[in-house]
């Protein structure tokens, strides 16, 4: 059973927003909108702060709130746990755009909602999320939670901290900030496998 | 760990830093739909009840209902940013979401208002067709056979439909402020007590006296809701009641939907069962809490945008 996930290495990320262009350009968002997102933090007290850069997208959360409240079944979760829209059966009510916790949805401009995929199409045909492959850090690892191999479940083994943002909300997100000293809510030590 | 947001690259408009998914239509949907879930209860009561003093109100409820119900849709409709796909919410019943349950709940509803609405046709200020004047006649003396039937769904489709405005926010957890059991009893009252008012509009005044009682009732059960609801809100602090109760909605909340559309209103009522002030003076009763209860869905649902986990 694969169960898809991402790392973000908060030690490596330069803020360079790389990855939001990258994404814009894969996914042909439209200009002003955004499938990613990056909050630039300063974390500590003077003269101990450090800067993070925390890149969001949808966190295809185990738990997703989004795809219950879809009355048309338009938001669904594949067998490798990646939450999709599917276009043709959104109605744009905007339920699940109201009822995700992190705000990772947004109205496309043609109506209907769109957010990350984890570049699934991409991932059909054997490659990385776009996001993945333009990090020039290499502050970002995509993989299968399930296979012990994979070089994510390294990542977080070695990671001095793994967090999620705001686990309260207990939708069980599957993109982990690892090394992160801040978080939008209790920061904790997750178990992912 | 201390920490200081300085930037937020890639914001989306409507959803961050504020969450405007939903708007003035839908909590004039939330309003409309209780109001006519309201009236389906009260129609559905008059016609078992059979007493000639509630022919009027019936017909009130008759009339209004399958209009009002339109409206409600069209607010609805409008709010969709994806219409093309809007025949989407017929061909699928997903039970986890309210939306859908929703969804079937308003077309039984149209039925059901548009059986009660047709027998009244020969109201209708514009001319129809003989055969269609005939159909509508043998549909009406159809439903004459099946009245109780017909009466027994309405109260339970409308008690549904009022219910499920609440269900709509209150499945909804990630909005702290929603995310509560009282709020379905809660809109189901307030959809009832607004419709008792929307009737009181156009009864006699011996009726409307009549209907004061059940209506002092339903204000008084509508404010323990409130404010129970107010106190056992999961979410405390700034993103949950106190968003209400001395946030930025306050001032809304407290004049609009707490004094305007329920300590006035019944004191007004109270005093004109006991005759202490005219009908006259009463007659402002229902139109406040008309006003009242769409106050509480505006203010419910914006303050619900603005609150987060």
């Amino acid at each position: 059973m694969t169960r898809w996930a991402m790392t973000l290495d908060v030690d490596l990320c330069l803020g360079c927003e790389a990855c939001i262009v990258a994404c814009s350009a894969e996914n042909e968002v439209p200009v002003g909108q955004f499938r990613t997102r990056m909050r630039t933090t300063t974390v500590g007290t003077f003269p101990n702060l450090r800067t993070e850069f925390r890149v969001e997208s949808c966190f295809h959360c185990a738990d997703a709130p989004c795809i219950d409240v879809c009355p048309t079944g338009a938001t669904y979760q594949t067998a490798d746990g990646i939450v999709l829209v599917d276009p043709a059966k959104c109605t744009g009510c905007k339920a699940c755009v109201t009822a995700c916790p992190y705000g990772m949805r947004y109205v496309h401009r043609d109506g209907w909602v769109d957010k990350c995929t984890f570049c699934e199409h991409r991932l059909a045909a054997g490659r990385q999320p776009a996001c993945v492959q333009t990090c020039p850090t290499g502050a970002r690892v995509f993989g299968d939670l399930d296979d012990e191999a994979d070089p994510i479940n390294d990542a977080l083994v070695k990671a001095r901290s793994v967090s999620v943002v705001n686990p309260d909300t207990g939708a069980n997100p599957h993109l982990f900030y690892l090394n992160s000293q801040f978080t939008n809510g209790p920061s904790e030590r997750l178990e992912t496998t | 760990m201390d920490s200081t947001e300085i930037s937020v690259v890639g914001n989306n408009e409507g959803v961050t830093p504020v969450l405007e998914s939903w708007d003035w239509t839908v909590a004039g949907y939330l309003f409309i739909g209780g109001l006519v879930g309201g009236l389906m209860i009260f129609a559905g009561y008059f016609m078992l009840r059979k007493k000639r003093e509630f022919d009027r109100g019936l017909r009130i409820a008759d009339l209004a209902g399958l209009p009002l119900l339109a409206l409600g849709l069209a607010l609805l409709f409008a709010d969709l940013s994806n219409k093309e796909n809007a025949w989407r919410f017929f061909t699928t019943f997903r039970p986890s979401s309210p939306m859908s349950w929703g969804s079937w709940i308003l077309a039984v509803a149209t039925v059901l208002l548009g059986l009660r609405f047709i027998r009244h046709h020969r109201l209708l200020p514009w001319d129809l067709p003989q055969s269609v004047i005939r159909l509508l006649d043998r549909v009406t003396r159809w439903t004459d056979t099946i009245a109780r039937p017909v009466a027994g769904a309405s109260m339970v489709v409308g008690t549904s439909l009022a219910l499920y405005t609440g269900f709509l926010l209150s499945t909804i957890t990630a909005r702290p402020i929603w995310d509560s059991g009282l709020l379905p009893p809660l809109f189901l009252i307030s959809g009832i007590a607004s419709a008792g008012a929307f009737l009181c509009l156009w009864l006699e005044s011996e009726a409307h006296r009549k209907l004061a009682p059940l209506s002092v009732s339903l204000c008084l059960v509508e404010l323990a809701l409130l404010f129970t609801y107010l106190a056992t809100v999961r979410s405390p602090g700034s993103f949950g009641p106190d968003l209400l109760t001395t946030g930025s909605f306050a001032g809304w909340f407290w004049a609009l939907v707490v004094f305007g559309g329920l300590l006035i209103p019944v004191t007004l009522e109270i005093s004109e069962i006991r005759h202490w002030v005219s009908q006259r003076v009463a007659q402002i009763a229902p139109y406040l809490k008309l006003a009242g209860a769409a106050g509480l869905r505006f203010v419910v649902l914006f303050a619900g945008l603005e609150s987060i986990l």
